[in-house]
């Protein structure tokens, strides 16, 4: 893992919960990989090991990983549920997309005008 | 299943030095395996409440307690404190003081002292009095964390550096204490060390003003520890 | 774990120490060995260098021992090595005994050294026989050497004493630690004095030969006497001593056992 800016205004825990569902849902952590111990995770997050577990806690609760008692901690293969939080975290995206085109005059349709034609270009 | 007795305790705890207070009716428990940061300006009486844990001032009031012990040997063995001034011999060479630490201490890791200070690019044949102060407190820090203690208490660990340096110093501490242990942190620099901090204690003047867990802090004011520190201290 | 830190500390006090103790042996054995082949005015001259010198690295020795082990007690307990040694894992007593053994076992050496090497010195010219003419001719001669061997021992053990007691009492004030401390260290040593004159004085009241050094000229005693007089007095000298360094024994330890604040 890097090391991931965090920002000291909120919860770390809940940062480190935001960045590792990214990781996750984009595939960068494959489904069903064996995640490393806590302890590992924290020091390679540069986190305090209860922070890490607390949000590796919170994962487990979304379903995003679960627990296998003695083999460790590991990513879900739910496919289903992958795709659903990645179009929950895709919408979060396109919602904040059209806000901020709409602060700079664009309409819903002509945002998404500009969109294709910048999607287009490459 | 009863409380567990605090790794760490000051009960109604003071300090006087003449007719000057130091500290004042300090009550604090540090718990086991948790990461505290005690915050507080220069001055506050941050590292002479250290020095109390460690049995190194009598307490003018109250007591400190270790595993609700008074402080005696068996507590010496299990608390790792880095102070910050340099407590080494300074005509010593690097790699007497790492004999001394496993002389001393048998859950001094020597072997895992060695690679840190490899890492830390810090020469097992210097002499400790050519060192710079960077280096010294470097080395210090090295002989602290190779130590498998249940409470490490740290006194300033990012006082004096660069910017640069503390990102690995706090690396060298996160990556290196024994699990389940206690780290107690003092510091001016609160935004450095805020986010790997479990719970933090404010002290000012002597007195604990705020003892509280991070993230409901952050959580009630909505900002950083940091800011709520300067709010706290705006006068 | 005694042992470990009676180790390091005789380490740091043993360290300074011997080169004075190679300079002075090696001017007795070179200064001897001159005077015993050869007799020209260089050797006679190198010969009075050495044992002229002898004494004043003798007295650099025994000062810078001294020094040290007053240095070392402070630094361990009150200066910044006390946060190493003072949270180590061992006893305050073990601690305090480490410094308290290292004074008898330094102390010990450099006298033995020193009074070896002034003996082989002074054992290559006229001074020897007079003094082997002391031992053999006068009743005590023998004992009355290592009497007074001992004698210097217990003054400089009680000297070391006297340092770390008042150093201890000295820092019980806020400010001017080593200012109260040498006042209290120099008020102690003349109560000492003045006791030791007491008790002798007392020991004069039961024994009137002895008395006799309070109302007599020195020059008045005869060698076969005064030798028995100075020998009473010094076992007397001896005893006190060893009461003093004791008494400051069980005190530090008890003052420091209860905890001292660092510096």
């Amino acid at each position: 893992m890097n090391s991931f800016m965090f920002s000291n205004d909120r919860p770390i825990y809940i940062q480190l919960v935001e960045q590792l569902e990214l990781y996750i849902v984009s595939g960068k952590i494959p489904p069903g990989q064996r995640l490393p111990s806590v302890r590992d995770l924290a020091i390679s997050a540069k986190v305090n090991p209860n922070t890490m577990q607390r949000a590796l806690a919170e994962l487990e609760s979304l379903k995003l990983i679960y627990t296998e008692r003695t083999n460790g901690k590991f990513v879900t293969t739910n496919e289903k549920l992958l795709t659903k939080y990645r179009n929950k975290l895709a919408t979060e995206k396109a919602k904040i997309y059209f806000q901020s085109m709409q602060k700079l005059g664009f309409d819903k349709n002509n945002a998404l005008e500009f969109l294709k034609q910048k999607g287009g270009t490459k | 299943m009863s409380k567990q007795i605090a790794l760490a305790e000051c009960r109604s705890l003071s300090k006087s030095f003449g007719d000057k207070q130091v500290l004042g009716d300090v009550n604090v428990k540090i718990p086991r395996g948790k990461i505290i940061g005690l915050l507080g300006k220069n001055g506050a009486g941050k590292s002479t409440l250290l020095k109390l844990l460690n049995g190194l001032l009598v307490p003018t009031g109250g007591e400190v307690l270790i595993n609700g012990q008074p402080i005696d040997i068996i507590s010496k063995k299990i608390i790792a404190y880095l102070p910050e001034r340099t407590y080494l011999e300074k005509r010593m060479f690097v790699r007497e003081a790492l004999k001394f630490f496993n002389d001393f201490y048998d859950n001094f890791n020597i072997v895992k002292a060695e690679q840190l200070l490899k890492a830390l690019d810090l020469d097992k044949n210097m002499r400790i009095n050519t060192m710079s102060k960077g280096m010294q407190e470097k080395l210090q820090l090295v002989l602290v964390m190779s130590r498998q203690a249940e409470l490490y208490i740290l006194d300033e660990p990012l006082g004096g550096v660069d910017p640069a340096t503390r990102d690995y110093i706090l690396d060298t501490i996160l990556s290196n204490f024994a699990e389940n242990a206690s780290l107690l942190i003092s510091t001016h620099l609160i935004s450095d060390i805020e986010r790997i901090l479990d719970e933090v204690i404010f002290i000012d003047s002597g007195r604990v003003i705020v003892s509280s867990d991070a993230d409901t802090l952050r959580n009630k004011h909505h900002t950083s520890i940091d800011e709520i520190f300067r709010q706290q201290f705006k006068h | 774990m005694l042992k470990k830190l009676l180790k390091y500390d005789l380490k740091s006090i043993f360290k300074p120490l011997i080169i004075f103790y190679s300079i002075i042996i090696f001017l007795a054995i070179f200064g001897c060995f001159i005077h015993r082949f050869n007799s020209s005015a260089l050797t006679a001259f190198l010969y009075d260098f050495c044992s002229g010198a002898i004494p004043g690295f003798a007295i650099g020795a025994i000062i810078n021992n001294t020094l040290n082990l007053w240095r070392l007690f402070h630094a361990d307990f009150y200066g910044d090595h006390a946060y190493l040694m003072r949270t180590l894992p061992v006893s305050s007593k073990a601690l305090y005994l480490s410094k308290f053994l290292s004074v008898l076992i330094t102390i010990f050496t450099t006298l033995v050294i020193v009074m070896f090497s002034l003996m082989i010195i002074y054992g290559a010219s006229d001074v020897f026989t007079n003094l082997e003419h002391i031992i053999t001719a006068v009743p005590h001669g023998l004992s009355l050497i290592i009497m007074i061997g001992l004698l210097i021992y217990l003054e400089l053990i009680f000297a070391a004493q006297v340092g770390t007691t008042s150093s201890i009492l000295g820092h019980y004030t806020t400010k001017n630690h080593a200012l109260r401390s040498v006042i209290i260290g120099f008020t102690i040593y003349l109560f000492a004095s003045a006791f030791i004159l007491l008790i002798v004085f007392l020991a004069g009241l039961i024994n009137p030969e002895i008395m006799r050094i309070f109302t007599e000229d020195l020059h008045t005693f005869g060698s076969a006497n005064g030798l028995e007089i100075f020998h009473q007095i010094s076992l007397i000298a001896i005893i006190v001593y060893s009461t003093f360094i004791t008494i400051t024994y069980l005190l530090n330890q008890k003052l420091l056992a209860r905890g001292v604040d660092v510096e």
